[in-house]
Parts: structure tokens; sequence; C-alpha cells
């Protein structure tokens, strides 16, 4: 756009939110650069940043980038490292920073259920949940300084029974391009107190058009809350041998598909169990992937397995134990397995370990140890396919992952988190940023892996920004009809394209075409 | 190229101690254009030790002989962040440092840009143990409003 519109833009901004919510020039952008970026970040530099602290201002600011043509960018809180932080898809776009509107509106104990804000993280709900003595847990992701909207929006996920974020999200409050807001499922009526605990309301439903789109800016959201249990136990199984996924996940399916297992269940490798305690160099300090000798030394030094499974049971002591051993009865047909449990606990007493604190509701960071990896200024990107929890699928994602991964010299720092019909199979391709052939490999790698994954039949199911096109031109069916379908409805809510232009792959006509 | 133990000390906590000098000329700079960086006159200073790593806790004694304050990272860098160095960091005259992984590092200046704090970080090489440390500081000058 020409550079007196928007200095006109950024003069009417400021009008908005005031001086100080308007970020342009003197490396402002800097911070929402993607620290991640596998290759040049700047190729994704916002021009400017605003940030808005409520519905009003919010509105605002839409009517002037409808106005000028200003295309934004909104972020929660900008914290979705590894898929390219806060930074744009679209270079120049102006960052619009949600954190400031960071209001715990409303807990209900009763009906288990909280209403947020953007700006509003995991931490922060925490608090407000302990400062208030409230029996609820929340679920949060392996980042747990990320937005509760930000992360559900994105559906993200975490690791005990509300694992599923966007399962678990009822009602929405969403701001159109057009400044109009809009509430989904019972939110629709006025006076009615259900927006929070029915998720349809009457007639069609919208919720889901918000999660990974850009069709609006939510502004609250409804998420469900895990009553406090009585107790749990936090279990962990080390399996010793490389071949033994195909019965961990045949073994683990009809256990999460009958809700014996009530959290998501995580199966690690060993080098993402490994990172977590040590860094790559204490093994292995050769050129390329670790060799298969180094990681088998490594797992029996470490005393973890080529496999970890680990999953949290809760609930009344009595429950908790009967479900402990069918779940050993099972596991226990595996060779060598070690099934290793911690006594079970009440649920006032917190766990140490960070993977353990997010299987009891306790938001922590400790999933970045895996920047210290590699060493020097560590970074990952991160590769997302859907598994079916299927043996044969776990196995042959695997091998194609750890095999592609080590042609580009990437150890397989990978692992499946499992829900009862699907698993998420994360795969971190973990690099030093200062060094620029690792950073451009990484880059390379995703590129290649989508689309050896598409081929058979496999898609993702969030991926960086510098892949959101080609992710999204994996779904294919009908040449490509469900992308149509969202540019249409892009074009008719944001005609002017002013709305996180490529997010996910979904670009406005008049860009698209200019392009 | 690893220094000697004495001499790693030394120049670490020189660089947060005497206030108008420089980062460590002998530690590994990886950042050309921070190596003038200094810790602004009249501020107090707290400094963020990693308790499981020997260079970190005696940088940290050696902080505290020289008058600064010293914190633990502890179980969870998080409520660390929110409940003491956050409210250290969001009012003007306070300077935050650390010796940390680079992991730490990462998530603390990270917290620090959000609120809009100045953030300076050289990588130097652990004298005990693998890997690199992190170097870094955090200046407030009047933190913008924070989440």
């Amino acid at each position: 756009m020409p550079e007196p519109d928007f200095q006109q833009a950024l003069a009417a901004f400021r009008a908005i939110v005031g001086q100080n919510a308007v970020l342009v020039g003197d490396g402002a952008a800097q911070p929402y650069l993607d620290p991640f970026a596998p290759g040049d970040a700047h190729a994704y530099e916002a021009s400017a940043i605003v940030l808005v602290s409520n519905v009003e201002q919010l509105r605002a600011v839409l009517g002037v980038a409808n106005q000028y043509g200003v295309p934004l960018w909104s972020v929660s809180t900008g914290r979705n490292f590894a898929y390219g932080g806060a930074a744009p898809r679209l270079k120049g776009c102006v960052v619009l920073d949600l954190q400031r509107m960071n209001r715990v509106i409303e807990i209900n104990e009763t009906l288990g259920y909280a209403l947020v804000e953007p700006g509003v993280s995991y931490y922060d709900l925490y608090q407000a949940l302990q400062a208030r003595g409230i029996k609820l847990w929340l679920d949060p992701p392996a980042a747990g300084w990320g937005s509760v909207v930000g992360n559900t929006l994105e559906r993200g996920f975490g690791t005990t029974p509300y694992g599923d974020h966007a399962a678990m999200q009822c009602g929405m409050e969403v701001m159109l391009a057009n400044g109009e807001i809009v509430r989904t499922g019972m939110g629709a009526m006025n006076g009615n107190h259900d927006w929070q605990v029915f998720k349809a309301g009457f007639g069609p439903s919208y919720d889901a058009m918000f999660m990974q789109s850009n069709f609006g800016i939510v502004t609250k959201l409804g998420i469900w809350l895990m009553p406090k249990p009585e107790g749990y136990m936090l279990c962990n199984y080390k399996f010793r041998h490389d071949t033994d996924l195909e019965s961990i996940v045949e073994t683990l399916r009809p256990l999460k598909l009958d809700d014996t297992i009530q959290s998501n269940a995580v199966i690690e490798s060993a080098v993402r169990w490994a990172a977590g305690v040590s860094t790559r160099k204490q093994w292995y300090d050769g050129p390329g992937a670790m060799p298969d000798g180094a990681i088998e030394t490594m797992t029996r030094k470490l005393g973890i397995g080529r496999w970890n499974l680990r999953f949290c049971l809760y609930g009344p002591e009595a429950l908790v134990n009967a479900r402990r051993d069918v779940i050993h009865q099972r596991f226990s047909s595996i060779a060598d397995t070690e099934l290793m449990e911690s006594p079970y606990t009440l649920a006032n007493v917190e766990p140490k370990g960070g993977g353990d604190r997010s299987q009891v509701g306790i938001p922590n960071l400790d999933a970045f140890n895996l920047l210290n990896w590699r060493g020097g200024s560590g970074a990952h990107i991160d590769f997302s396919p859907v598994c079916a929890p299927l043996g044969r699928d776990a196995v042959r994602q695997y091998r194609m992952i750890r095999d592609r991964a080590a042609h580009y010299g990437f150890d397989y720092y990978g692992g499946f988190t499992a829900g009862p019909r699907s698993m998420h199979h994360i795969f971190a391709a973990i690099f030093n940023r200062d060094d620029p052939a690792q950073a451009r490999d990484a880059g390379q790698l995703l590129k290649t892996l989508i689309n050896d994954f598409g081929a058979a039949g496999y898609g993702q199911y969030r991926t960086h920004l510098a892949f959101m096109d080609l992710a999204a031109s994996q779904y294919d069916f009908n040449n490509h009809a469900l992308m149509r379908m969202s540019e249409s409805i892009k074009e008719a809510l944001d005609p002017n394209g002013i709305l996180s232009p490529g997010k996910q792959g979904i670009w406005p006509r008049k860009i698209k075409e200019r392009d | 190229m690893k220094t000697g133990r004495r001499e790693f000390l030394a120049t670490a906590s020189l660089a947060v101690t005497c206030m108008r000098v420089s980062w460590p000329a002998q530690t590994m700079l990886q950042s050309a254009t921070l190596s003038s960086e200094q810790v602004p006159l009249g501020h107090a200073l707290t400094i963020v030790f990693d308790e499981h790593l020997a260079d970190s806790r005696a940088f940290a004694v050696r902080s505290r002989t020289m008058g600064a304050r010293i914190v633990p990272l502890g179980n969870d860098i998080g409520v660390l962040w929110f409940e003491r160095l956050m409210p250290l960091a969001s009012s003007p005259g306070n300077t935050i440092a650390g010796l940390t992984t680079h992991a730490n590092a990462f998530l603390l200046t990270r917290f620090a840009q959000g609120i809009g704090l100045r953030v300076a970080q050289h990588v130097v090489e652990a004298h005990a143990g693998p890997g690199t440390l992190v170097m870094w500081q955090l200046v407030a000058n009047g933190a913008r409003s924070c989440s």
C-alpha cells in the first residue's frame, strides 16, 4: 500500500489505542519475529504492532484497516513457537496483538467451565483457579505460557482427559471483519445462561469455522475444565526395543477407546525423553543423525526405553488401582517392558517434573529443554501429521520421518499423543539457528516430509507459517473443493481481505489474483 | 575454547557487579553488537541461577559477595517469572541477570520482551559440563503493560 496511506492508518490506530499501543520502527517488530524461523525471519516481518485493550478498540481498528486496506495478523499472546510465533504469514502485515484483552470473565465451579479473553494464558487461568480455591483443573499444552484462546483455536492439545482443547471449547464471541459481534451456540440468544454448557444452539454451528482460520477474531471463548479428582496415579512404561512401537499402539488403542486410560497417552522416542534431561553432545558428537548404537547406549545409561509411554489415572484409589491392574496386565505381554507407576497420590499434592505436572493440570515450560539438545541457539520447527491409532500406521510414519530426518542430519525427536481415535504425531526438527545451513536443512526437511506424507495419504493438523500453503494443498479431494469453499467464505465475510491473509493457506481473492 | 574456572568466574562476575564495565571480553561473544552492553549505574541487581549447574551456582555465589541478590530458578520458571521477576522487572531501577542454559535464557528473555524490557545476552562456553551457557541481562526502564 502507498506509504502516505500507511502513515495515515498508523495515525488513526494511535488515535484509537493510544500512542504507546502502536509499535513501529526502531526494532519495534523484533520481538514479533519468529525466533525459530527455518531461514530468514524477516521474510515474515510485521510492519507495525497494534495492541488493543477491548472490543470497542478492536472494532475501531478493523474500521481503519478496512478503510485503508491494511492487512492485520491477529495473535492472542504470540507464543505459537515452532509454528511461526507471532509473525504474520504475509510480510508487512500489522500484527494485531490481543494480549491486553486478558480478563478471566467467569469461572463456574458447579458446571466446570471458564470464559476467557484472548490474552489469558494458561498460567493466568491457573492462578485464577488457585487464588479462588476452585476445585477445577485446566489442561495445559506443553508450553504453559500460551493463550487459552490461541491454543484452543489452533487445536492444541494436552495430556489430561480434557486434552483435546478444541473438543472442550464451548461458545465463542467473534468479531467479524465488518466489526459486527457474533456469539455462537446458546450465546446467540439474549438472556440465555447456557452459552458455556451446550455447544450447538439452534441451527448451524460455526465455532469450528473460527479455528485455524481467518474468518473473524475470537474475543471470548468458553473452555470446559476438569473437576479436580480425589487422587491420581502417574504411570510411565519403558519399552526396550525400537520394534515395540506397533505393539504399544495396538495395546493402547482399546484401552483409550473404552476409557480405561482416561488421559491422553504420550508415546515418546528415546531422543525426545533424553532431550529433557541431557544434551546430544553427551551421547554423540559426530556428523549426521545419532547412530542407533549411540541411542542404545544413551537409553541404557539413562535407564529409559527406546519408546516410553506415560499417562495418568484419576479418581478414588480403588478405581485407579483397578484401572492400573487391567492396563498392566495388557502391556505385560510386550517382552522386556518395565511398568512403572507413582504411588497413588491425593490431588492436592503436586508432582515435580514438568510432564507430570501437565498431567495434573499445572502449566509449565519444561518442554523447552529441547532447545538445549543440539547446542548453540537451539530452535525447532514441528512436523505434525495426524495418525490413526493403528500400529502399522504409527510404524510407517515413524520410519518415514526417521529416515528422511537422518538424510538431512536430524535425529528423530518425536512421539505420539494418543486420544481414543487419533494420534498427534509430533516430530521436532531441532537446529541451531545461528547455523544457516542447519536452519535451511530443517526447512527443506519439513517441505519434503509434507510432500512425502501427502503422497502417502497423511495430512498435518498444524504447520509453520512457511509451509501453510503446502500443507493446505495436500487436502485435495475433488480438486481442492474444501479450499474453494474456504475462499468463498473468506470473500463473503472479509471482502477487503484484512484478516490474517494466508492463514492456513486461505488467501483473500485480491491478494491471490495479484500474486 | 574453554576458559579456566577462576578466569570464567572472575570475568562473569565482573560483568554484573562493576556497573560501568562491559561484558567479559574473555568469554566467547557471539553477538558483537551487544558487547558493549552495560548494567546501568544505580540499578539494584538480581542474579538468577540454575541450581543444577556448577558454573551458574558459582557465578551466583560470587555475585552475592559483591552485593547482588540471588534467586534460584526453582521448579517452575513460569512461576518464578510471574511471582518474583516480573514485579521486579516492572519497576524502574532494576537489572536482572543470569547465567543459565540457552532454553532458560530464551524463556526469560521472551517474558521480558513481552513487557518491553531491554535484553542483552552473550553465549559463553561452560567450564563445568558440556555445551554452552548464556549470560543475559534484563533492564527495567519502566516496562509497558504486561500479560
